[in-house]
């Protein structure tokens, strides 16, 4: 007879997981490793509580933290089935929206392989309110030899300029998906309804570490755009702010001494992102290509971070509704120690859940 | 009225944390030092997070006048391993040259140059004195480097290293004029002489020639009618630090003498003054087996006394990685010992009566052969009385291995050195 499996505390519950490495790690003097060690003791924590995870990142084995995700569900996953384990928990698996065109480099074989522990939930640029063209995905390779007519010479300045538009263009839909994809992890993202799950999922915490505030991908760094998506929809948030990033500006903003201290953090940040050339890309993409209805603009998205933190007035526990106190609280802005970090993480998340 | 209970303290204790500085590179092409730095975390920290700790310092920090962030003093009786990765751009730095002057002369703060190009030498006068590591083949003062070649690099960097941190770490700290050189090491090669000894003989000729070690190898070092355990009781009696490599070949198991150097070997010590805290000499087993169904050999048995042992498959040329890799586990091995010895301090400061007969503080992570011998040990020792908690060092057994466990300990109580003092 099959076992019954027992639920942990956080049966089927969705973990959110922001993450992402950022500009100051080696300034605090840690690497991507340290941020590793951190991640995978909180998600080992949790799913043998029961969870499911959410990681909006891509296969990249640099910079992302998907692939180590997979394998410790998929190792939690055997340890619980091995012969003889009288305590089991069901232990979940990984939801990863993952958007255009990251989910490209995603095949068939990967998802057969880890069907067990993972599901691919692909945001496109439709879901954006994008309707690609067949420009937009043209590939005009560079002619083999240099111009020598005048007819040549003017057709490379065209390809250039196209080139340049059509660039532009898909830096603005990027934003625009990761957008999407944030709002999705909030409001619910469809995906295979299996073992009586209804049709749509949306995480039930968050948990942010690092990000960066230049270079971003995002119309604003895409930590501080999900941090403020969960803090608006009441959903806990843990902000370890010790590694430095976007998220250590969520950490600072919402313990400044005052609205102009806290303002100052928030401004500084998205200047700084705006500041970078990856936002110009962007910024010029925006003059020849329309944002889609429902995706916020940089200038919306500063604003509304600005708005929220405002209302919240500095209040700690009011903000992250996480079951910790303020002093708790500020541990986990601070700390970089993965056992207490992972330790206040469940402690909080049994408060809410438990 | 019942005593309210002493304040429990849950960080874990740390006797050896390790910083790597290099200096960020101008070009950020140029990323050999952040290579060697990965490295080392990888080596020392473990993906599993078992090892030491590692810390990194190169970008400067805020308010620090070009510097990085700085280092803390380690905690009493513990030292910090400052490994500096040495180019040009750091030995022409000011600030870094003034903050590594300083380093050098902190307490407890150890220093380990690693020459990444021949101008490294020219650092600061406090640590010209120190041993450079040079990372290139043909390098060392005065030599030319060889061209790059980081696999090599890594493998010589992280040898050099684990040699030197395993010798700091089991140093006599009764003598405080001790220094880390005077550690000594010695390697006992295990192997059946039915097997092929070739390659027992390799790893003891690279041992003598490429690291400070002295090895002990059965052929020549034991004299005729002595005993393995006189040999390993003097080794040891001389305060050396005994670990063994097994070669594991298809007749080892079929050898009494060779097993009976594993139980000898694999015998739970108490440390001295402890009264719990038991220690076990580092091993590594070597799979040498050639065996199969074809070509006559036959097929070999693995041991039960082997354990959970680090087992590695045998490749010619290989020597480095062996004696690092059981390089490592010595370190590893001193390190928990002192957790186990700082954890027994607190347990005791918590609660001021004794700690139970049955309770035994590990510096290895506990499996079926060795908690047997252990248990059969403190039975004998203590009237009796079995054994009834074992703490020991990492993050925890598997289910699978629990539960194994459990089956032959029943009422065993099973925790980690973080869980007892939580």
């Amino acid at each position: 007879m099959k076992k019954a499996l027992a639920p942990g505390f956080l049966h089927q519950r969705i973990i959110g997981f922001s993450l992402a490495e950022s500009e100051d790690l080696l300034e605090l003097g840690f690497g991507p490793e340290h941020q590793r060690e951190v991640i995978l003791s909180i998600a080992r924590g949790v799913l043998r509580e029961g969870a499911d995870l959410c990681y909006g990142g891509s296969l990249q084995s640099d910079g992302t933290f998907t692939l180590d995700l997979i394998d410790l569900s998929s190792a939690e996953q055997r340890e619980a089935a091995s012969p003889g384990n009288r305590a089991s928990i069901r232990i979940g698996r990984l939801f990863n929206p993952i958007t255009w065109p990251a989910y490209e480099q995603l095949t068939v074989a990967h998802e057969a392989q880890w069907i067990d522990c993972y599901t691919a939930v692909r945001v496109t640029r439709e879901d954006a309110g994008i309707e690609p063209t067949a420009d937009d995905d043209a590939v005009e390779p560079q002619p083999l030899n240099p111009p020598v007519t005048d007819d040549e010479k003017q057709a490379e300045m065209e390809r250039q300029e196209r080139e340049r538009l059509r660039g532009e263009r898909r830096a603005v839909h990027v934003a625009a998906v990761l957008s999407r994809m944030r709002r999705m992890q909030v409001d619910g993202f469809p995906v295979p309804a299996f073992f009586g799950r209804r049709g749509k999922i949306k995480i039930e915490a968050a948990i942010l570490l690092g990000g960066k505030v230049t270079n971003s991908k995002g119309f604003c760094p895409g930590l501080i755009e999900e941090g403020v998506n969960a803090m608006r929809k009441r959903i806990p948030v843990f902000l370890l702010g010790g590694f430095g990033g976007a998220t250590r500006v969520l950490t600072d903003a919402l313990d400044s001494k005052n609205e102009i201290a806290r303002s100052k953090v928030l401004n500084d940040a998205f200047d700084r992102c705006e500041d970078s050339p990856r936002f110009d890309a962007i910024s010029r993409g925006l003059e020849h290509c329309p944002l889609p209805e429902g995706i916020p603009s940089p200038a919306k998205l500063r604003e509304d971070a600005g708005e929220f933190f405002k209302a919240q007035g500095g209040d700690i526990e009011k903000t992250l509704r996480n079951g910790l106190s303020a002093a708790e609280n500020r541990i986990l802005f601070r700390s970089t120690d993965s056992l207490e970090i992972a330790r206040l993480i469940l402690e909080g998340l049994r408060k809410v859940y438990g | 009225m019942s005593k309210a209970p002493a304040q429990k303290s849950a960080a874990l204790p740390e006797p050896a944390t390790i910083y790597v500085l290099w200096h960020p590179p101008r070009d950020p092409a140029d990323d050999a030092a952040e290579f060697y730095a990965h490295a080392i975390f990888s080596w020392f920290r473990m993906k599993s997070g078992y090892g030491a700790p590692v810390y990194f310092r190169s970008t400067a920090a805020a308010g620090r006048d070009g510097k990085p962030l700085d280092i803390l003093p380690p905690a009493e009786g513990a030292v910090n391993l400052i490994i500096v990765l040495a180019n040009a751009e750091m030995v022409a730095d000011h600030a870094w040259r003034e903050w590594l002057d300083e380093l050098a002369n902190r307490k407890n703060f150890l220093l380990f140059p690693v020459a990444l190009d021949s101008t490294a030498y020219n650092l600061p006068e406090s640590m010209r004195e120190l041993n450079f590591i040079p990372v290139q083949l043909a390098a060392g003062r005065g030599s030319q480097f060889a061209t790059d070649d980081r696999e090599q690099g890594r493998e010589r960097l992280l040898k050099q290293l684990t040699e030197a941190f395993a010798r700091v770490l089991t140093r006599d700290e009764t003598d405080p004029a001790a220094l880390p050189s005077e550690s000594k090491v010695r390697v006992f090669l295990s192997h059946a002489k039915a097997d092929d000894t070739e390659q027992a003989r390799s790893l003891r000729d690279y041992i003598y020639s490429e690291t400070q070690l002295s090895a002990f190898f059965d052929e020549n070092d034991i004299a005729f009618g002595n005993s393995f355990q006189k040999v390993l009781d003097k080794a040891l009696r001389q305060g050396e630090t005994a670990a063994l490599a097994v070669f594991h070949g298809d007749n080892y198991a079929d050898r009494p003498w060779c097993r009976r150097e594993i139980q000898v070997f694999r015998k739970p010590v108490k440390v001295k003054g402890t009264g719990c805290v038991w220690m076990l000499h580092p091993m590594i087993v070597l799979q040498t087996m050639k065996g199969g169904i074809s070509g006559g050999v036959g097929l070999g048995r693995t041991i039960a006394e082997l354990g959970s042992a680090t087992c590695i498959r045998w490749q010619e040329r290989n020597e480095a990685t062996y004696v690092t890799s059981l390089l490592r586990e010595v370190f590893l091995g001193a390190r928990h010992l002192k957790m186990a010895i700082e954890v027994r301090r607190r347990l005791r400061r918590m609660n001021p009566g004794r700690i139970a007969k049955g309770c035994a503080l590990i510096n290895w992570t506990p499996d079926l052969p060795t908690l047997l011998r252990l248990g059969e040990i403190i039975r004998g020792e203590v009237g009796g009385v079995p054994l009834s908690r074992v703490i020991y060092p990492g993050h925890g057994l598997s289910r699978l291995e629990l539960d194994t466990l459990r089956l032959y300990f029943p009422k065993l109580e099973l925790l980690t050195f973080t869980e007892v003092l939580s």
